[in-house]
């Protein structure tokens, strides 16, 4: 008998590969964006659900939030979409399912090699106060050189959509 | 366990309840107050001083013909209008109304969802607000819509930096992402946040105002331009979605506003009763609100992004700097400080607001708005 | 119990209220037939001219992309805010670099013209 817990996490665990699915699935490319909105959000859900909640709201804030609307917008801008129904699927199709069905049971029985953590209990003060002192002390170099990548991120999008003004 | 269970369920619905039959009233006084500021009668039709007006109108929409436009996408346009109300009817979940009460023998948080990091949760949902726009936008067939839609929906985001940096000033006051924590530290710091964090409080007002999409910032319905904006295509009860959803959204703003910056649920004088003092702190916000939009006139598009990212982002970086190296040198006075300092700032970015302004309009004498501005 | 756990209540109880108003409302105002233009979307009384969905500025899908950054740096904060005090100085230096680096790029993007809605 599963555990309520074990249920929630198995209804997202299915949200999140029907979503995934869907997105590379449906031809209009707007919908993908929107399934992959919806996948990154049941991600969220199962972070929160293994008492990881502030990197799952993070992940709503940053990938919800953020990503997916910029990929809303970069549709918007580039092409006509309307209109375009059903499932995108080449002919190419029955070839790639073994494919992937391969690097699946690959993947899975990598994982099961692992000795995965019980599951912890929940930390009393939560989780943030945990990776903020992970940030400042253990991975003090990766924190700050996140910064510069955030630098040249921003340096490339101006050069980026200077180039399409011109 | 079982307990718990049905206590937070039973909490669940009396917040949704409440949050709901809010709506109509401040619909009601938002229109009678307006009205009265423009020398207007306003509703009187309906009930005494049209009181049953909101009733009426959800009568009406709700049996208006449900009118899919030519050219729509179905599935998309009718998710928008829920996409609306949603985010903002869960944000509330996390707010809470008052200190924990007994009953039954146990203690019962007056908070649907006692989360510890429940500021992240709140940021969060508000950033899944703009799918409404977006959604409303593309999936109308309609080019109104869809430009105001993305208006909305930059203006959104654009506004969620200064919010999100100047919550980070009351978390290093607080030290806890909790929002019942921000209610304890205000008592245990004698003083309300809004007088250490002030320059925050006002950023955040405004931050608040536009990501509302309320006037002076409602460009994205701006009716002289793009007729309703991204809702123009919707009618009945899917505008009506949206317009409730506008007024649960301001509700859940000021009750999370009263929470970081009012003290809370706390008392300013006298007994603290429950949930008295919690709803007069969250209506005197409301009313504030509904000042501001009968006083002000509309923003131009430009005017709007260069407040959210030219002055607000730097205002809310240096409340955030000054915040915390005050924290670090002030020791046990930090807060006290930080009351005369945030004010001085306060002070400091209007100056400097003021001196903008003033120049670009020596540069610009006729301020005509610059060409592409309406896009 | 998961704190959380409520929170899906009143997902749930937000969803299906909406889901539920959205159903009445297209029982009891079912759709009349009538002329194709009764359908037209609205364009200020003329018919529709042109394909509605145009291309707009390149300007919105830099907006997004400069939010995009300084939200992972919002984010960054948080964590950094909650331990701050046990930090003291040090975790002042460290943010201070870390935001001194991002507050070249603000500059930079200020100094290029990026805010500018011309």
């Amino acid at each position: 008998m599963p555990s309520v817990l074990q249920l929630v996490f198995l209804f997202f665990a299915a949200v999140t590969v029907v979503g995934a699915l869907a997105v590379v699935l449906v031809r209009n490319l707007f919908h993908a964006a929107l399934w992959l909105a919806v996948t990154f959000l049941s991600v969220a859900s199962l972070f929160i659900v293994l008492n990881a909640d502030f990197v799952g709201l993070s992940q709503v804030i940053v990938y919800v939030g953020a990503i997916s609307v910029l990929m809303l917008f970069a549709i918007m801008l580039t092409e006509d979409v309307v209109g375009a129904r059903g499932l995108s699927l080449r002919s190419a199709w029955p070839a790639a399912l073994p494919v992937a069905a391969g690097v699946c049971v690959v993947l899975v029985r990598w994982f099961a090699r692992y000795a995965w953590l019980p599951p912890q209990p929940p930390k009393p003060g939560g989780t943030a106060g945990t990776i903020g002192l992970a940030f400042i002390q253990k991975y003090l170099f990766a924190f700050e050189l996140a910064s510069v990548i955030l630098l040249a991120a921003l340096i490339g999008a101006i050069y980026l959509a200077k180039e399409e003004r011109s | 366990m079982l307990f718990d269970l049905i206590a937070s369920f039973i909490k669940a619905v009396l917040v949704f309840a409440v949050v709901m039959s809010f709506v109509p009233f401040l619909i009601w006084l938002e229109r009678k107050l307006v009205a009265w500021m423009q020398q207007r009668i306003g509703p009187n039709r309906t009930g005494p001083f049209g009181l049953l007006q909101p009733i009426a109108d959800a009568v009406k929409l709700i049996i208006k013909e449900n009118i899919f436009p030519s050219g729509v996408e179905k599935i998309t346009y009718f998710l928008a209008p829920m996409m609306s109300m949603i985010p903002a009817l869960a944000a509330f979940a996390v707010i809470p109304f008052g200190s924990p009460v007994r009953i039954m023998g146990r203690t019962v948080n007056l908070q649907v969802a006692d989360v510890n990091i429940g500021i992240l949760y709140i940021l969060a949902l508000s950033s899944l607000a703009v799918y409404g726009a977006v959604l409303a936008g593309w999936s109308s067939n309609n080019k109104y819509s869809l430009l105001g839609g993305l208006r909305t929906s930059a203006q959104m985001i654009s506004y969620e930096l200064p919010i999100g940096l100047s919550v980070v000033s009351i978390v290093l006051l607080t030290g806890s992402l909790s929002l019942n924590e921000v209610v304890r530290s205000q008592a245990s710091h004698g003083i309300w946040n809004i007088f250490p964090q002030f320059l925050g409080f006002i950023i955040l007002l405004i931050s608040y105002n536009a990501e509302l999409n309320r006037a002076p910032f409602d460009l994205g319905e701006a009716e002289s331009e793009i007729v309703a904006g991204y809702h123009t295509e919707y009618s009945g009860f899917r505008f009506a979605m949206f317009y409730m959803g506008e007024y649960v959204n301001m509700v859940t703003v000021a009750a999370l506003v009263t929470v970081l910056f009012l003290g809370g649920w706390q008392a300013p004088f006298g007994p603290e009763i429950p949930l008295l003092w919690f709803l007069i702190k969250i209506f005197a916000f409301i009313l504030l609100y509904m000042w501001v939009r009968a006083t002000f006139p509309r923003v131009r598009y430009d005017q709007l992004m260069a407040l959210g990212w030219k002055i607000l982002v730097p205002a809310s970086l240096a409340n955030l700097a000054m915040t915390a190296v005050i924290i670090v040198l002030g020791g046990p006075n930090a807060v006290r400080i930080l009351s005369v300092g945030s004010i001085v700032l306060a002070v400091l970015v209007g100056l400097v607001l003021k001196a903008a302004v003033a120049l670009r309009t020596k540069s610009a004498p006729g301020l005509a708005p610059p060409a592409g501005a309406g896009s | 119990m998961n704190p959380y756990l409520p929170i899906l209540f009143m997902l749930v109880i937000a969803t299906a209220f909406a889901l539920a108003a959205m159903a009445l409302a297209l029982f009891v105002g079912r759709p009349r037939p009538g002329p194709e233009r009764k359908f037209a979307p609205y364009e200020c009384g003329i018919e529709p001219v042109g394909s509605a969905r145009d291309r707009f500025p390149v300007k919105f899908y830099l907006v997004a992309m400069l939010f995009i950054l300084f939200d992972i740096e919002v984010i960054f904060l948080y964590p950094w805010a909650v331990v701050f005090r046990q930090l003291g100085v040090f975790g002042l230096i460290e943010m201070a670099i870390f935001l001194g680096i991002l507050l070249v790029g603000y500059i930079y993007v200020w100094r290029v013209g990026a805010l500018e809605w011309q």
